[in-house]
């Protein structure tokens, strides 16, 4: 009768755990659907932000800078006699200038073209030259490896190098940041390291209102990649970022 | 089953020990409370053989052990985040954990007397909470095999173990004096606790490298 009992208990146990373990698999599945989805609506969500940024960026660069150098130049060749309409004419050959240069560096900061033509390095290099903060904190852009562009993984690579360079420049207070890449068969590495005051990593992102430590995580997660940030006050900060190829 | 066949399936756990040993240095240090937790373990069974073998008792030993374990389990879910941002429930489960085995072990006199099994039931029923939280947690943030991930495998490691304890003690619990079905239910047990073992250890060799040593070997090589 006791080894009856036993038996019974023990295939009871086996049955609730079986059916524990399938109601349990079948909601991982359907949370990870869940997840899948709403990773492919941020995914497509921020490919259009970027082809419409693109879009705006070669409507700037193509249609509206030749424009204004055709208006520029004709203005210069009007021969006015007073010289009161000849400072006019040469101001607003001024004013010119600022509207083109100002274009060039909303164009740029939509889509830089150097990502395209001379790759990642570069466009961060170009991208910093054209904040003007040379002097304030030097940028080491590096790659211990060659690396093989792809245009598609290579903007969101660029957006987090801008968003590290912004974090770095108006948070950390650092005077040198380094920016390292390498790439083997397997996965692209991005190693950015500052020497700022640093900030307490887990409290940021508890309280952190911006968008900005949030942006990081989600163009890594576009990537299937991951990022881990190490710092805490008066050490500096490390961001290992892991990117898989294919 | 021969007692040696047990004693055997016992010191399963020498496996993922010396795993972790092997890449203790490269692993991330919120890991470690891992390797320190196969440790005791290993030593609490090294202790317990010793002590049996000497006294024939192994209560002391026992007791004195389970609550080291649920003290290294609560640090482990401290290190991996969950417990770092409730401190107040870290607090509240140390309490009490500390004031149920002083209550069972001293003052009831357990400690040299029987196993503490109240002790046991509640550490164990709040390690497979812990661990189902933990899980539930990687399910939304992991994006890969989830049975490549380590907490996922010490989590479930937990629950079985967790689980199959919460049987024991209760059936221990209920009828103390059925030695013939207590043997019984402590084989399974042997066998369930093996197969534990093999998951920490398959567990253990997926622990992530640390990100500095991980780096530093393709940035600074």
């Amino acid at each position: 009768m006791e080894e009856r009992i036993f038996y019974t208990t023990i295939f009871l146990c086996s049955l609730l755990a079986v059916i524990i373990t399938f109601f349990i698999t079948s909601i991982i599945r359907y949370h990870r659907r869940y997840i899948r989805l709403q990773r492919e609506r941020i995914t497509a969500e921020i490919r259009l932000l970027e082809n419409e940024r693109k879009r705006i960026a070669t409507d700037l660069h193509d249609s509206l800078g030749p424009l204004l150098s055709t208006v520029k130049l004709n203005i210069s060749s009007v021969d006015v006699p007073d010289p009161r309409d000849k400072a006019v004419i040469v101001k607003s050959g001024k004013y010119i200038d600022d509207i083109v240069r100002s274009m060039r560096q909303i164009s740029h900061n939509l889509l830089p073209n150097t990502l395209e033509r001379k790759g990642l390095q570069d466009a961060i290099r170009e991208f910093y030259q054209l904040l003007g903060q040379e002097e304030r904190m030097e940028l080491h852009v590096y790659a211990v490896s060659p690396i093989h562009p792809k245009p598609e993984r290579d903007i969101h690579i660029f957006r987090i190098a801008q968003e590290i360079i912004h974090n770095t420049l108006k948070h950390a207070g650092a005077t040198r940041l380094e920016i390292g890449f390498s790439e083997d068969e397997k996965e692209l590495l991005v190693l950015a390291e500052d020497n700022g005051t640093g900030f307490d990593v887990e409290k940021s992102r508890r309280n952190s209102l911006g968008l900005g430590l949030k942006s990081l995580d989600i163009r890594t997660d576009i990537l299937h990649g991951t990022i881990a940030i190490h710092s805490s006050p008066g050490k500096g900060t490390r961001y290992y970022i892991r990117i898989p190829l294919g | 089953m021969s007692e040696i066949a047990t004693q055997l399936l016992s010191f399963t756990v020498l496996i993922p020990l010396i795993m972790g040993l092997v890449r203790m240095n490269r692993i991330r240090a919120s890991y470690l409370p891992f390797l320190v937790f196969l440790f005791f373990a290993f030593t609490a069974e090294l202790v317990s053989q010793v002590s049996i073998r000497l006294t024939r008792d192994n209560r002391v030993t026992n007791n004195i052990y389970i609550l080291i374990e649920a003290g290294i389990i609560l640090y482990l879910f401290y290190t991996w985040g969950f417990l770092k941002k409730k401190r107040w429930l870290l607090a509240l489960l140390a309490t009490v954990y500390l004031v149920t085995w002083v209550v069972e072990n001293i003052c009831m006199g357990v400690l040299t007397e029987g196993f503490s099994s109240y002790f046991v039931v509640l550490y164990s029923l709040v390690t497979v909470f812990l661990s189902i939280n933990e899980i539930n947690s990687l399910i939304t943030s992991y994006n890969d095999n989830l049975f490549r991930h380590s907490k996922f495998l010490i989590c479930i490691g937990f629950i079985i173990i967790g689980v199959y304890s919460l049987i024991t003690e209760g059936f221990l619990l209920i009828d103390p004096d059925n030695s013939a079905v207590a043997w019984r239910i402590f084989l399974i047990f042997v066998f369930i606790n093996a197969f534990v073992n093999i998951v920490y250890a398959v567990a253990v060799y997926f622990m992530p490298v640390r990100d500095d040593y991980y780096f530093s070997k393709r940035f600074k090589a």
